[in-house]
């Protein structure tokens, strides 16, 4: 009885660790896809892009790039998969980029279908591009593959520079929230392609955007800056740059009134990187840090000014201000919104200066 | 036959705490959260409380009702019902238990099958699992113990994984909490009773334990652990997730698992999923094991046997469940079945075996 059954075990098993008829999926003979672009074409035609990383023996990546153009997701996939040398796999997706003119449109649809899928991640970072996403993935990165090069610009955008952080789940996440909306980094494409702006959505359609220049503060309304930089240009005399910034964001709601009075409230800690001027003495510091507090509070009265006009609300105000009331009426804050009292209040300290005077 | 058990079989009253838990957190805890936050929204947390205390309940009972006599509830069935009667209950809690077998086990291979190895073999790895089991309870009720031990330890470090994405916490979600009617909160308590179901097997290895009056507060203890697990899950979960997002998702718990990236793994809910199995292993061999000893003490067949014929049932019964909805629907009755039996059929039968008992003594 027992030998019997140990046999019986046995061969089962050697069938089992045969791989239970499962397809094997070996690295050299699948194309990854490291990054995908989506194009709005004539008539609802969606033009999808991906890009496929050979690594050659030399340490060298080409990037093969793959166009097809179709009504649906799947269709165009479908298609590319008829141009491909391997097998399509989707795991290791970097980055899903969309144009102005798709995203304007809503891009709810074609995100779901990345999120759908088991194999994606949920860090999968997303940008918006100005023109046509198909010119970014096919221009040349030295000897990088397109998609990896875009993906770990924004990623060194997010990580070091001043892009807020951006990815399928953060989208994700402010799309459902009732007192969010989301954001995305937005790619300006020039003889360099650039992460250098935010791409402001409604629901899921692009609406607006933030220039360049106002991003380092539409971070700083985020409160997630950890390590940006912000230069100071007045016509005075001074000339400054503050790098290695840190921020602590408090967002107090007066609501004696019918409508709440929203201050925000940013603690902002820096270091010194560049500065045209005398010597640092402190009276000088404490001169440049109200410089800096008053620029960073124009800029970001204007980028309320902004987003109430376009009722966007990525900064989460409607979210805190459902925490915080129990009659939350999702509506009655879309219509309050425009109209809100929103002010910052921007407190500067520059805690080092450097390793000179 | 009757319920006595030689004492070299038995185990020492302290592994009731692993008995409990281990079966208690199996395939629920994957998906538990999106059930729960349909009924009550982000207040749900309080439902796992309640469902908890309920359960504290349930093993309360349990408990007095068993140690009058020690006897199992086999024997507490001949003692009311008288001898034939008793068998038709019995039966009940057998196919309660291979149904169950079968949920788990089913669900867990449609985990494999979505996140993993969509064209993986049914009957390869139904089989190989079903051999697994058998190796497992053919051993005996010490060696099904060492198992819900092993379950409950080695799988322990994934609650580290739950810091990971605290990393996108929103913890203003939390806030203002009784947004919802209690009558809302109830509902979604009923609802959370369902990922705590599983312990009533302890109505048939009670004579396992040695001097098992003592066992009593491990099994508090137990149910204790695992409304603490069920609330930290769903307290990560909530703070990660929209509330509106979360209703979206059918596995919320490898959702968390998906935004984890390491060096050496791209994503982690390949390993965790495959740690899964340490998981819902005490879940399928507790049961098995009951439900093959409830036949041997029945019918007087011998447990190996019966042991075979449950297998071969539940494996039968899982080639027969396809695709995510019919499976949904199959967990779904399971559970209500589980749920009459923990919430209606117990607290009947102690009352019953108490009058019953007062009766006799009067005599």
């Amino acid at each position: 009885m027992r030998r019997i059954f140990m046999l019986l075990a046995a061969l089962i098993f050697l069938f089992g660790i045969s791989g239970c008829g499962l397809r094997k999926q070996i690295i050299d003979d699948i194309s990854l896809i490291s990054a995908t672009g989506f194009d709005a074409g004539e008539e609802g035609v969606i033009m999808g892009t991906i890009t496929v990383p050979r690594f050659t023996k030399d340490q060298q990546t080409q990037t093969h790039v793959f166009k097809a153009e179709s009504h649906t997701i799947q269709r165009n996939f479908v298609k590319i998969e008829t141009q491909v040398q391997r097998p399509l796999a989707i795991g290791k997706i970097d980055v899903i980029l969309f144009n102005e003119e798709l995203a304007s449109k809503g891009i709810k649809d074609i995100k779901d279908l990345f999120v759908r899928d088991p194999s994606v991640g949920s860090r999968v970072k997303m940008a918006v591009v100005e023109g046509s996403s198909n010119d970014v993935l096919t221009r040349e990165y030295w000897d990088q593959d397109a998609g990896i090069y875009v993906s770990s610009m924004i990623e060194q955008g997010v990580d070091r520079g001043n892009l807020p952080d951006a990815n399928i789940h953060i989208f994700t996440y402010a799309l459902y929230s009732r007192g969010q909306d989301p954001y995305l980094p937005l790619l300006s494409v020039g003889e360099m392609v650039k992460a250098n702006k935010v791409a402001l959505f409604k629901e899921d359609r692009y609406v607006g955007k933030i220039p360049e220049h106002l991003v380092f503060a539409f971070k700083l309304l985020l409160g997630e800056v950890n390590g940006g930089e912000f230069s100071l240009r007045e016509e005075e005399d001074y000339y400054a740059a503050i790098a290695n910034v840190t921020v602590k964001r408090k967002i107090k709601m007066d609501r004696t009134q019918q409508q709440p009075k929203i201050t925000i409230e940013l603690n902002v800690e820096s270091s010194l990187r560049e500065f045209k001027g005398e010597d640092t003495k402190p009276k000088v510091v404490a001169d440049l840090e109200k410089k800096f507090e008053r620029t960073l509070t124009k800029q970001c009265e204007e980028i309320i000014k902004q987003l109430q006009e376009l009722n966007v609300d990525p900064i989460g105000l409607g979210s805190f201000y459902r925490s915080k009331e129990r009659n939350f009426n999702e509506k009655e804050w879309d219509a309050m919104y425009p109209d809100l009292e929103i002010k910052p209040k921007i407190n500067v300290k520059i805690m080092e200066v450097g390793i000179r005077k | 036959m009757s319920s006595s058990v030689p004492d070299r079989l038995k185990v020492s009253p302290g592994l009731v705490f692993f008995l409990v838990t281990s079966i208690q957190v199996g395939v629920g805890i994957l998906s538990f959260q999106t059930t729960i936050v349909e009924k009550a929204g982000y207040d749900s947390w309080m439902s796992i409380i309640i469902a908890g205390i309920s359960v504290h309940i349930i093993i309360w009972l349990i408990y007095k009702m068993l140690m009058k006599e020690h006897k199992d509830v086999l024997d507490i069935h001949v003692t009311i019902f008288g001898k034939w009667l008793s068998k038709v209950f019995g039966v009940l809690f057998v196919f309660y238990f291979i149904l169950l077998t079968i949920s788990v086990l089913r669900i867990y291979i449609e985990v494999i099958q979505v996140w993993m190895f969509p064209e993986i073999n049914l009957l390869v790895i139904t089989t190989i699992l079903a051999i697994l089991i058998f190796y497992i309870v053919n051993g005996g009720f010490r060696v099904v113990v060492g198992i819900c031990f092993l379950g409950f330890v080695i799988p322990l470090y994934l609650i580290l994984t739950l810091l990971f994405p605290l990393e996108f916490a929103h913890y203003e979600n939390l806030t203002p909490i009784f947004t919802h009617s209690i009558k809302e909160i109830m509902n979604a308590s009923i609802t959370m009773t369902f990922s705590y179901i599983g312990f009533s097997t302890l109505l048939f290895y009670y004579p396992f334990i040695k001097k098992p009056e003592k066992s009593h507060k491990y099994a508090h203890f137990g149910v204790a652990f695992t409304t603490f697990l069920y609330l930290a899950v769903a307290f990560v979960t909530f703070v990660f997730y929209d509330e509106e997002q979360i209703k979206t998702v059918i596995y919320p718990t490898l959702g968390i698992w998906k935004i984890m990236e390491m060096p050496f793994v791209e994503r982690f809910e390949y390993i965790g999923i495959s740690s899964w199995l340490l998981v819902i292993l005490p879940n399928m061999t507790l049961s098995t094991w009951a439900a093959s000893r409830a036949i041997k003490r029945l019918f007087g067949l011998k447990q190996r046997i019966a042991l075979v014929l449950i297998l071969v049932i539940s494996i039968i019964g899982v080639l027969f469940l396809k695709g995510y909805h019919m499976i949904d629907i199959y967990a779904q009755v399971v559970t209500y079945i589980g749920f009459g039996i923990v919430y209606g059929y117990i607290p009947l039968l102690f009352i019953i075996y108490t009058i019953v008992l007062k009766v006799r003594k009067s005599k």
